[in-house]
């Protein structure tokens, strides 16, 4: 009980405050942090690999990591930006020597997604997007992501999916914002490409 | 007409409701504690391992085969060498001629009246060191051909 309460208390606590804790050598603390980041870094390096044992293999590793290098965190980024660069730079090394040999695993959309609003506006008679059945959507989405070099569907994941900002993602890659900007540009005019087949003939 | 830019951040926006099952990240939490602990104790071993392995090629350190023949060749050549009398280590005092030796510290390299190492040449350019005084007219005092002192007869 006394446990709990501690841990309640830690949620509240902000990133610094975790952070420093972590460093003490409570790893409640770290636990915290993994509780509130752990979904984003995910997300990252999914939608970066399109499979999921890669993903969750990444993540780990992503964390442990972390933990191991947190000493050494002065705080001169924040923690979420610190984070998400490791994230950042371990999956694209992994990409890369991963190289083509692959094999999409994907996890399934959540039921929510038929309320969404940008859906059903995508779905709807009167927008040039054919009707297709999610797993359609979900195969031909990753495909074209794929399709995309790992530097570009990082800025694509981050910006689009996760909607950080110009200036945030510039700061996780170390590039400056007008290359982040750049890469977007030429990601998705490739992506609109690649997404043709969904207009309605 | 292609998807315009809009179009496509919407396609790509619905990639958010690609979600890991439920309490996947429960679960994970269990895996990365053992990885952490895992971590810890290979870093902890690699340590460890690390000295034991400095260690062992301390322990292991070997002198190569080829130096024990070369220093037995050496041995051999040396010990051949001074058995039949061609090379002494010693100089060889008989040579020393007292009356050349004022002749030869002419030539003997003494400058600016400090000590030097000279050759003195014999009959058979037998060569080896001797050490000489600053001021080559002070008198030597030779007992059997070895020389005992460079001191003045007074000291006697």
């Amino acid at each position: 009980m006394a446990a709990g309460r501690s841990m309640e208390d830690l949620h509240l606590l902000e990133d610094e405050a975790l952070v420093s804790r972590t460093q003490a050598g409570d790893t409640q603390a770290f636990d915290v942090l993994w509780h509130k980041y752990s979904p984003r870094i995910y997300s990252l390096v999914y939608n970066m690999t399109s499979n999921h044992e890669d993903a969750n293999d990444l993540l780990l590793e992503v964390f442990a990591k972390a933990f191991r290098a947190i000493s050494g965190f002065k705080g001169k980024s924040s923690f979420y930006t610190w984070i998400h660069a490791i994230a950042v730079n371990m999956t694209i090394n992994f990409v890369k020597k991963r190289g083509r040999r692959f094999q999409m695993s994907l996890d399934d959309f959540d039921s929510n997604i038929h309320n969404d609003k940008e859906f059903i506006e995508l779905t709807a008679s009167n927008t040039p997007i054919r009707e297709v059945d999610l797993s359609e959507l979900q195969q031909r989405l990753n495909e074209a992501m794929m399709k995309l070099s790992v530097e570009h569907r990082a800025v694509v994941t981050m910006f689009d999916i996760q909607g950080m900002p110009h200036a945030e993602i510039a700061k996780v890659l170390g590039v400056p914002e007008a290359t982040v900007r750049s890469r977007l540009f030429y990601a998705h005019r490739q992506l609109q490409n690649y997404l043709e087949e969904f207009r309605k003939q | 007409m292609m998807l315009d830019e809009q179009q496509v951040q919407q396609l790509l926006r619905l990639k958010r409701f690609e979600q890991p099952p439920p309490g996947y990240f429960e679960q994970s939490l269990d895996e990365l504690h053992y990885r952490m602990r895992m971590s810890s104790g290979r870093n902890r071993s690699e340590r460890f391992s690390r000295l034991q392995e400095f260690l062992s090629t301390l322990n292991s350190f070997r002198v190569p085969q080829a130096a024990y023949a070369g220093a037995f060749a050496i041995f051999l050549v040396v010990a051949t060498l001074m058995g039949t009398g061609v090379w002494s280590p010693r100089p060889n005092f008989a040579l020393y001629n007292a009356t050349a030796s004022a002749d030869q510290n002419d030539n003997a390299g003494i400058i600016g009246g400090k000590i030097q190492l000279s050759a003195l040449r014999s009959g058979r350019q037998e060569i080896f060191p001797t050490i000489k005084p600053s001021d080559s007219v002070t008198p030597r005092y030779i007992l059997d051909g070895q020389p005992v002192s460079y001191n003045t007869a007074s000291s006697f």
